[in-house]
């Protein structure tokens, strides 16, 4: 199956919120009612009961104010770091590109939280469990789309395969370019091998709330390349060392009676 | 050949571990290994499920996780405000760590093995332990820390909680290791001897610490004496 | 709307002006987005607040709250001068060519006929010069000093850019881009859309500023075309619908002025022969008047009893019935009872603080309402909590208030069937998508049950006064959940002789053959070939039925009038009606087809459909009018305040205007004198709004944990500048006060507001959302605690956009 996954076109999006009210009423999540802090931006991010928020950002330039808005979800990495340090193998990514979570294995270590590089996954303190996106595969899967996707009432959320949302990226970037944003992109073709959000972005990916170069974090890498596989060894070679010596003590003890005839004088009695 | 040196009440016997300092080592020894086996079954892959069972599932685990991590860090501070003085003699036995040490770790691989070796005299602590004390205390310390971090990661900086993960990966492994080879010496390794049981009574025989930690010995007679 | 949401997308131009569209009308910019993508549409977004909308737009002009009329007579000013005007739409089909009587005069912001005693004008004198028959005097050079374009010409001379540019506070680089921009769209291939919303309507120059956006609509030829239109985008879902079964104080159902107690109002021929003009559509109002009167008394409405005129009620002339007089009246107790469905003035209402004491005079209260909303427990201690004390404003408690109050839980719109107008004018039939919960009850169900149970009481009376509720047609099913269809029914009109409903309102008699509960809707229903009753509403055909892809989808619910999708859309073509305006083909909706004799097209004509384009008339396709054209000038009877949009300014104001002496719309009425503040203590401007995330008054959405989580608390928006004049930070709580009260908020320091530069002084302004009270899951004092009592000219809307305040740190 092709991979599938959404675009996001920030320069239609107008940031209602809609996608954000839809996606909770789809995965049926609380409301997370914190106070009102001088931002139209609900929280600050993602959080176990808001799989996706709607970020805005302000800036002056020479033309008058900016107003940015980006929405924020799980990416839906193609080379996911989540699914890499999960320990119980609880977080996978099914064949047309959703990562996604088996509830029943999770047991809420929350190694996918520090691991992920947008900072997406959230700890569900009242079920020790971590919480994101799956990209309404449920949906998907019955013929669906994306809930997100559905209400948007805009055009700016897309859902498809992702080489057909690829290329109108393409083409869309190249007349934004042409047309008042000279620094129009595309981001999540590339961006860590590729991710199944693709975005269309208005100016340079960092005025979103997103990095430019995602990154899995060295110390990450270092875990789950080197510590976990290769350093556990060391137990059970401590294990063998010391299985080997109790025989190889009790063998040269017995010899070195033997050669001392029955004697029981010993360094070791 | 019997597994471990047997008991001789009825001999010349010196005193080696305080109970509190018993108490805290034999306390640490079961907190460790139920913390090791709860720990390991997120650090092995699930092949290693039987294990959870008996810990009542992966929350079971988790839960007595928690509770053996807080034992595990708090006793051994109880016990060394409760011991202060033998805290401070056995760092200070670690620390005066001199050229009888460095022979003793130079012929230890070879009395590991069983061979015969001449070890010169040793302190109350001989240059393995000291070696032993501060690999393990270092490891412990980080293991506790970067497991107070992962418990709880939200109070701090995400990098910190990154770095959390494999520096308690990598201690556990190195406390591991050092306790398999510190169990199996204090043991079932031949040379043992005594040293079993000093912590487990906490007396030794005064003519295995003549000969195993002779500097000690001559001091505790002084003492007394 | 004259077009309709979709339609959008056909245009070149937007200026959206008085409206935040992306938050209160979101589903626009689907369709705005399209235009952008499709035909490289510019959306230009003039306002005093950056908001979403301008987020998206191509160009942003900040402007002062109150200052359209200038912006917009400027861009009138630029397009005369420079001719940009679409000269023959123009010519034919508005009254720029008509020559105006020579009463006329204007003179230092007063037209002719005004008298300061009454503060109203006498407007005889705005009319055109006639001859001998009685007909308008045209003149299609342009030329005549007298006519409308060179009066208008001369109106707007003092609207030169610097003046504008000074009063607004809009930069001039700024106001050059959208002048540039939006006045291209007279060329005769291009089309340019205003829309707009309660942002220029909310003023006491409200109508006004319609009006010149309707002038500068009319002058670029964009209405009646598709991508075109004066499109008031309405507040709420179906307030289209509200307006047109006239849920106002002035008019009974489609658009007929109410009945007076007057001597020209005395008996039914008297009121027809007032109402009705001389020409143009409007010439049939007697069949619909009578028509109405037969749906509402049936066989009681008989010729011989000027089918029941005399039952209807008549206002007092001499008294106001809007909502601001409504709650005065109340506050001076002469208001018995009040019965509130889908409203909420102790968070909506102007002066909320007045409204609220006012309507502790009542004796009683209903409240219908999905929740006990802030209205239902007006009576409560938290009610009547304020931030700070004043003396100004009532402090009671629930044992000072004698009202009894009711309340009747209200179903939800899902959980309910009928229909309901958007703003472009569809009826479209809902649903019901659940069943209501506990008691509550469907809106018609509560009305069918108060009306069956009055009805009851009045069953033996004989008393003539008695006779409308007894008489009163009622008949909508005979079980106890009243027929939706049934309703839509006597909306439509039926004949009287077989039941069935009439085709069109051109079917409508004044001999009491048909009825008729709202001619504008008669033709929703019809009978199909089957004898079942086809409730337009009710069709949900998605396919574009436009040849040239112009998203009419005249078969997915009903517009009113007759389907059309686009009003006066005789416009898109030219005055030949054959020929398409050079460039323009694929905008063409009708055409005459000289053939058939009949007008053609993918959407219903608005128009005579047999007129030809040559024979008198023909060329008029602003068919209400009595004129037939696109009145630049409004003459006698269009408004109350003048011919042509003049600025004034806001009631409260902390600058002179610099156009005439004349401060304030003269003709608006003054309730409060006292409360009118002075820029020496309330400098800032202050202007409040609403935004995606909650409804209204917000007792619905402030409900919903999901919406209440998006906009939690009550704030205020205020720019960097007077943040740091003022010493506040970011989050903050304040204090906003005016003459009629203070609330808190929370502040919200942003770069999207920036101090103006007006008249060469820096003038800061503040915006704060309405949505807010002391009910539901978010919270926060009402910002019409600060609004001011006083309303337009013309429609008495109250001026909730531009007023003056202070802030200050909590």
């Amino acid at each position: 199956m092709a991979k599938m996954g959404n675009l996001y076109d920030a320069t239609k999006c107008t940031a209602c919120r809609g996608c954000q009210v839809a996606c909770k009423n789809w995965n049926q999540l609380p409301a997370v009612i914190e106070p009102f802090k001088g931002n139209y931006q609900t929280h600050e991010s993602t959080n176990a009961n808001t799989f996706t928020i709607v970020k805005f950002f302000e800036y002056d330039d020479v033309y008058g104010p900016k107003w940015y808005f980006c929405k924020h979800q799980c990416m839906h990495c193609e080379y996911p770091a989540c699914v890499d340090v999960c320990p119980r193998k609880a977080l996978y990514k099914n064949e047309w590109g959703a990562v996604l979570k088996d509830y029943q294995k999770c047991v809420g270590c929350q190694y996918c939280v520090y691991a992920c590089p947008f900072e997406i996954p959230k700890y569900h303190k009242e079920s020790d469990m971590v919480t994101k996106c799956t990209l309404c595969a449920e949906r998907v899967e019955a013929g669906g789309i994306p809930a997100c996707a559905k209400t948007c009432p805009t055009g700016a959320l897309q859902f498809g395969e992702r080489q057909e949302l690829l290329a109108i990226a393409r083409e869309r970037v190249k007349y934004l370019r042409a047309n008042g944003f000279p620094n129009a992109t595309i981001y999540g073709e590339h961006e860590l091998g590729g991710l199944n959000k693709l975005y269309i972005l208005g100016d340079v990916p960092e005025k979103y709330g997103l990095p430019s170069e995602p990154k899995v974090s060295s110390i990450t890498t270092f875990w789950q390349n080197i510590v976990q596989p290769w350093f556990g060894l060391l137990i059970p070679l401590a294990l063998a060392g010391s299985a080997a010596s109790f025989f190889t003590t009790r063998f040269l003890k017995a010899r070195r009676e033997q050669q001392e005839g029955g004697a029981t004088h010993g360094t070791h009695n | 050949m019997e597994l471990i040196t047997k008991y001789e009440p009825d001999v010349e016997r010196i005193e080696r571990f305080s109970f509190v300092a018993r108490f805290a080592h034999w306390s640490h020894t079961i907190t460790f290994v139920i913390l090791l086996l709860t720990g390991l079954l997120l650090f092995m892959d699930s092949r290693w499920d039987f294990l959870a069972v008996v810990f009542g599932g992966y929350r079971g685990a988790g839960l007595i996780h928690r509770i053996m991590a807080v034992i595990f860090t708090v006793v051994p501070l109880v016990c060394v405000v409760l011991n202060w003085r033998g805290f401070v003699e056995w760092w200070k036995d670690v620390f005066s760590f001199g050229k009888n040490d460095i022979k003793f770790l130079l012929k230890f691989p070879l009395e590991f093995m069983g061979f015969h070796v001449d070890i010169p005299p040793q302190t109350k602590f001989n240059g393995g332990e000291k070696m032993n004390s501060v690999v393990t205390t270092t490891s412990c310390i980080l293991v506790a820390i970067s497991g107070y971090i992962m418990w709880f990661p939200s109070i701090f900086p995400p990098t910190l909680v990154r770095l959390a993960y494999p520096t308690h990966d990598i201690f556990m492994i190195i406390a591991t290791m050092m306790v398999c080879m510190h169990g199996y010496l204090g043991s079932l390794h031949p040379g043992s001897g005594e040293s079993f049981w000093g912590m487990v009574k906490g007396t030794v025989k005064a003519d295995w610490a003549e000969h195993h930690h002779k500097a000690w010995y001559d001091k505790q007679r002084e003492q007394q004496g | 709307m004259t077009n309709h949401v979709i339609d959008l997308k056909n245009t070149d131009c937007a200026l959206i002006i008085g409206s935040n569209a992306a938050e209160n009308h979101p589903i626009t910019m689907k369709w705005l987005t399209k235009a952008r993508e499709e035909r490289g549409a510019k959306i230009i977004h003039v306002d005093p607040r950056f908001t979403r909308t301008s987020a998206v737009a191509d160009i942003y002009a900040p402007l002062r709250s109150g200052t359209d009329i200038p912006f917009i007579g400027g861009m009138i000013k630029y397009v005369l001068d420079n001719e940009l005007y679409h000269r023959d739409y123009v010519a034919y089909y508005t009254n720029a060519s008509f020559l105006v009587a020579e009463g006329y005069d204007f003179h230092d912001g007063l037209f002719s006929g005004y008298d300061p005693e009454k503060r109203q004008y006498d407007s005889s004198s705005w009319d055109y010069q006639k001859d001998a028959a009685g007909n308008p005097i045209r003149d299609m050079t342009l030329q005549h000093p007298r006519c409308v374009l060179q009066l208008m010409k001369k109106h707007y001379e003092r609207y030169d850019i610097d003046t504008v540019c000074k009063v607004t506070g809009c930069p001039k680089d700024k106001y050059m881009e959208v002048l540039k921009t939006y006045c291209a769209t007279g060329a005769p291939n291009k089309v340019g859309t205003i829309m707009y919303a309660m942002g220029t309507t909310q003023h006491t120059v409200g109508s006004q500023n319609v009006r010149a956006y309707a002038i500068l609509q009319l002058l670029l030829g964009n209405v009646g075309r598709p991508g075109g239109g004066v499109n008031a985008l309405r507040g709420e879902n179906n307030v289209q619908g509200a307006t047109d079964m006239a849920l106002l104080f002035h008019i009974i159902p489609g658009y007929i002025n109410s009945p007076m107690n007057t001597a020209a109002h005395k008996d039914l021929q008297a009121f027809l022969a007032t109402e009705t003009p001389s020409s143009g559509f409007k010439v049939n109002t007697p069949k619909w008047v009578v028509s109405l009167l037969k749906a509402w008394w049936g066989d009681s409405a008989t010729r011989d009893n000027d089918f029941a005129y005399h039952y209807l009620p008549k206002r007092d002339a001499s008294k106001n019935y809007s909502h601001i007089a409504m709650f005065e009246a109340m506050y001076e107790g002469k208001v018995d009872g009040l019965f509130i469905m889908g409203s909420n003035p102790v968070v909506g209402g102007p002066n909320a603080n007045k409204e609220q004491a006012a309507m502790s005079k009542l004796k009683w209260l209903v409240s219908v309402d999905l929740w006990l909303n802030e209205s239902a427990e007006f009576w409560s201690y938290k009610a009547w909590e304020r931030p700070v004390k004043n003396p100004n404003v009532p402090q009671l408690k629930p044992t000072d208030i004698e009202t009894e109050v009711f309340f009747l839980p209200a179903a939800g719109v899902y959980e309910k069937e009928g229909t309901a107008s958007n703003t472009g004018r569809w009826m479209q039939y809902r649903w019901k998508g659940a069943e209501p919960v506990g008691e509550s009850k469907p809106d018609l169900w509560i009305i069918d049950q108060i009306a069956k149970r009055v009805k009851k009481l009045y069953e033996n009376s004989t008393l003539p006064q008695d006779e409308p509720i007894k008489n009163l047609t009622w008949g909508y099913g005979h079980g106890d959940e009243p027929e939706v269809e049934l309703v839509g029914l006597e909306i439509n009109g039926y004949y009287v002789d077989s039941g069935k409903p009439v085709e069109s309102f051109a079917n409508l008699r004044d001999d009491g053959s048909t009825t008729s509960g709202c001619w504008v809707y008669c033709g929703c229903m019809t009978t199909k070939p089957n004898g079942e009753l086809d409730y337009k509403p009710k069709w949900r055909d998605n396919t574009d039925n436009s040849k040239t892809g112009l998203g009419l989808y005249s078969n997915w619910a009903w517009a009113w009038p007759l389907n059309r999708r686009i009003v006066y859309n005789r416009c898109s073509v030219q005055p030949d009606g054959v020929t398409p305006w050079p460039g323009d083909e694929d905008r063409v909706l009708i055409k005459w087809d000289p053939i058939a004799g009949a007008w053609v097209g993918d959407d219903v004509c608005d128009f005579n459909k047999t007129l030809a384009p040559d024979a008198p008339g023909g060329t008029n396709p602003f068919i209400m009018k009595p004129d037939g054209v696109g009145g630049l000038f409004a003459t006698t009877t269009g408004m109350k305040d003048g011919p042509f949009p003049e600025h004034y300014e806001p009631w409260e104001s902390p600058f002179k205007n610099v156009f005439s002496s004349q401060q304030n719309n003269p003709c608006i009425k003054i309730w409060e004198p006292d409360k009118q503040g002075t820029s020496d203590k309330y400098p800032i401007i202050g202007t409040t709004y609403r935004v995606v995330e909650h409804w209204q008054t917000g007792a619905l959405t402030r409900n919903l944990p999901w919406l209440a989580e998006l906009m939690p608390n009550m704030f205020v928006e205020m720019s960097e500048e007077l943040a740091r004049l003022k010493g506040i930070k970011n989050g903050q709580k304040v204090i906003v006060s005016t003459t009629r009260g203070d609330i808190e908020a929370v502040a919200c320091v942003t770069k999207r507001i920036k101090p103006m530069v007006v008249n060469g002084k820096e003038v800061h302004q503040i915006g704060m959302v309405w949505h807010f009270g002391f009910k539901g899951y978010a919270v926060g004092d009402p910002a019409n605690r600060l609004t001011p009592h006083v309303g337009d000219a013309n429609t008495m809307i109250p001026e909730y956009k531009a007023w003056l305040c202070d802030v200050r740190r909590a």
